[in-house]
């Protein structure tokens, strides 16, 4: 029997490590694996295309105009308006069905009973449909495991506990009470994983399939057919300055700020807080940590801390926004650009009421279109002016593109990729919304999940502790997000109060 | 027989340090457990509680999403505001008529 690892001797590796040249890389086959993803997705939604598509979509639009009436005449009831806009998603769904979407499953919330997780809306057990999704993710991914290096014969039984491992993650983090307060599944796959590793260390078949780079990097490109730019102006023009303009600004002075007030010793430890306190929480750490190759440590301290301001501030935001008296368009704006994690912004918006739920949630959802250009951005910059030396003249084009991470090509290339398509009117919009809700969104989420799993069980706590020390990263991020909850106000205010007022009338009524 | 050496990651070829704490685990399991299945539930009893997660569920809030598709509030906070755009563009700095309805049908 093969000896047990323990991560406690182990030098910290990079989340993301130096790409290779040449096509056979990690990088390349993140991209491809990601491509033919996408390709299973958009060939399910176009050979079930509907007979009757352009009825459907006629209905949709009829949908669509009912809902504006409603709106425009200024006395519907709650209910009518959210029967209406369940109307368009059930009209717009039926245009474009995914086949897929019904074995590629998420687990559901559940109260006292765990089982209650595996079984779907309509009653049916999911466990068969999981069991055959993370065999046919396992087959993919093992391709591409092989191609690297990784026998399949090790490969594959790693696979299958790392990703019983995800699914024990993903039910603890189902768990009413947890789900609510935001403690989401990278804390458990963390936790899980580190169990395992800190206690009876982790089997080496196991290392063989516990590779957080590749999943990171295939999440990523699925993460960027849902980075869709014409979304920007959701929020009309106030909504892409507090989204838009405070955002970077925050996120650059945050990270001078720890480079030459607080000298961080780990650039990018200090790019991934400043990356997951301005951008949106989790989902804008991984992608800034591929980006700038931050170790998973870092990364993995990144996302506690986030998590844990996340339940403080979805908390006491909105009780200090009643007791300021502030609108709730103001108030709503302020939350959706300062807590972290998008589903927090959502449920701290929703307690102050419907109005503010709207704007907070609209504004998170431009922040988290930032993450394409952000991590495209820190990509770059890592490439041009971190990792040369530094009596080294700056590098050349050729330098740059030789070094540059070829994955985020491919979530940059998504990204342009789904919003071209999905602003080319209504088919094109369902048929994106069908591959991305029922292919690359679950694949993406399970991927995430796999990748922290893995983190944990290459991970001691020791190595964790050590990035504390001086507490520099704490002072980073509540300097940063003090300065996030000063700008973010003031422009919010300035947006809503003063330059647009309209806008805000009009959302009021 | 042990197996091949990985060949990437550096990290897997570190020797054994300790002896597997197969107690320690138990107990870790056995602690969750007990949260998960014994405390957890209590806490979700509470009506206060339920009031909270009654108003997520009706708003279609989905507090552990990461990203904005995952949250079907999103997906309705996005019709309710172009609702509001559709009948007063310019009070959003917006053209009239706005962009999403120029797009082809």
């Amino acid at each position: 029997m093969s000896a047990p690892h323990r991560p406690e001797d182990s030098p910290s590796v990079p989340v993301i490590s130096t790409p290779k040249r040449g096509w056979n890389t990690q990088d390349w086959w993140a991209v491809g694996l990601g491509i033919v993803i996408f390709a299973a997705g958009f060939a399910a939604v176009l050979l079930n295309h509907p007979a009757d598509v352009a009825d459907r979509i006629a209905r949709w639009q009829s949908t669509q105009a009912a809902h504006q009436e409603l709106v425009a005449s200024g006395d519907a009831t709650k209910e009518a308006l959210k029967q209406a806009k369940a109307d368009i998603k059930a009209a717009q769904k039926a245009i474009a069905p995914n086949p897929l979407s019904a074995y590629l499953v998420t687990l559901r919330e559940w109260k006292s009973d765990p089982r209650e997780a595996f079984v779907s809306s309509k009653g049916d057990s999911q466990v068969a449909a999981l069991v055959a999704m993370f065999a046919a993710i396992g087959l993919l991914f093992g391709i591409g495991s092989w191609a690297l290096g990784r026998p399949p014969r090790q490969f594959l039984p790693g696979f299958a506990l790392v990703a019983a491992l995800a699914v024990l993650a993903q039910l603890l983090a189902d768990q009413q009470v947890i789900k609510h307060f935001n403690l989401e599944y990278a804390l458990w796959a963390l936790v899980v994983g580190l169990l395992i590793s800190n206690t009876i260390g982790t089997p080496r078949f196991v290392l063989t399939a516990a590779n957080t780079e590749f999943y990171i990097k295939i999440g990523l490109v699925l993460l960027g057919g849902e980075v869709l730019f014409h979304r920007l102006l959701a929020l009309g023009v106030p909504g892409v300055f507090v989204a838009w303009v405070v955002t970077p600004v925050v996120l650059i002075s945050t990270y001078a700020f720890g480079q030459r007030v607080l000298k961080m010793e780990s650039r990018s430890l200090n790019m991934v807080i400043s990356a997951d306190m301005s951008v949106c929480g989790v989902s804008a750490a991984i992608a800034t940590a591929a980006a700038c190759k931050a170790k998973k440590e870092e990364l993995s301290l990144a996302i506690g801390m986030s998590l844990t301001f996340t339940v403080v501030m979805m908390v006491v935001q909105p009780m200090l926004i009643k007791a300021l008296g502030m609108s709730e368009v103001l108030g709503g704006a302020w939350i959706g650009g300062t807590i972290d994690s998008t589903g927090a912004v959502a449920a701290a918006g929703g307690m102050l009421g419907e109005t503010a739920l709207q704007v907070a949630a609209t504004v998170k959802m431009i922040q988290n279109i930032l993450i394409g250009a952000v991590a495209f951005g820190v990509a770059a910059y890592w490439v041009t002016f971190v990792e040369r030396t530094p009596d080294a003249p700056r590098p050349g084009f050729s330098e740059i593109w030789s070094r540059f991470p070829r994955f985020i090509l491919g979530f940059v290339a998504a990204s342009l990729v789904c919003t071209w398509l999905s602003s080319q009117g209504s088919w094109g919009d369902a048929v994106t919304a069908a591959v991305i809700d029922g292919t690359s969104k679950p694949i993406r989420g399970w991927c995430f999940c796999l990748a922290f799993v893995s983190i944990g069980l290459e991970t001691n706590f020791r190595e964790l502790s050590q990035y504390l020390a001086g507490g520099k990263p704490l002072l980073l991020y509540v300097c940063g997000q003090g300065l996030n909850l000063m700008l973010t106000l003031l422009m919010a205010w300035l947006m809503f109060e003063k330059v647009f007022p309209g806008a805000a009338a009009s959302l009021a009524n | 027989m042990l197996p091949r050496p990985l060949p990437t990651d550096a990290s897997n070829a570190c020797p054994v340090s300790q002896p597997p704490n197969w107690r320690a685990l138990v107990c870790c399991a056995c602690g969750l457990g007990a949260v998960w299945l014994g405390v957890l539930p209590q806490i979700a009893e509470l009506p206060r509680w339920q009031a909270y997660v009654q108003r997520n569920h009706e708003y279609g809030i989905d507090p552990s999403a990461k990203f904005y598709t995952e949250n079907p509030a999103s997906a309705d906070a996005l019709l309710a505001i172009e609702a509001a755009q559709r009948l007063a563009p310019t009070a959003w700095g917006l053209p009239s008529p706005l962009p999403s309805e120029s797009r082809v049908p």
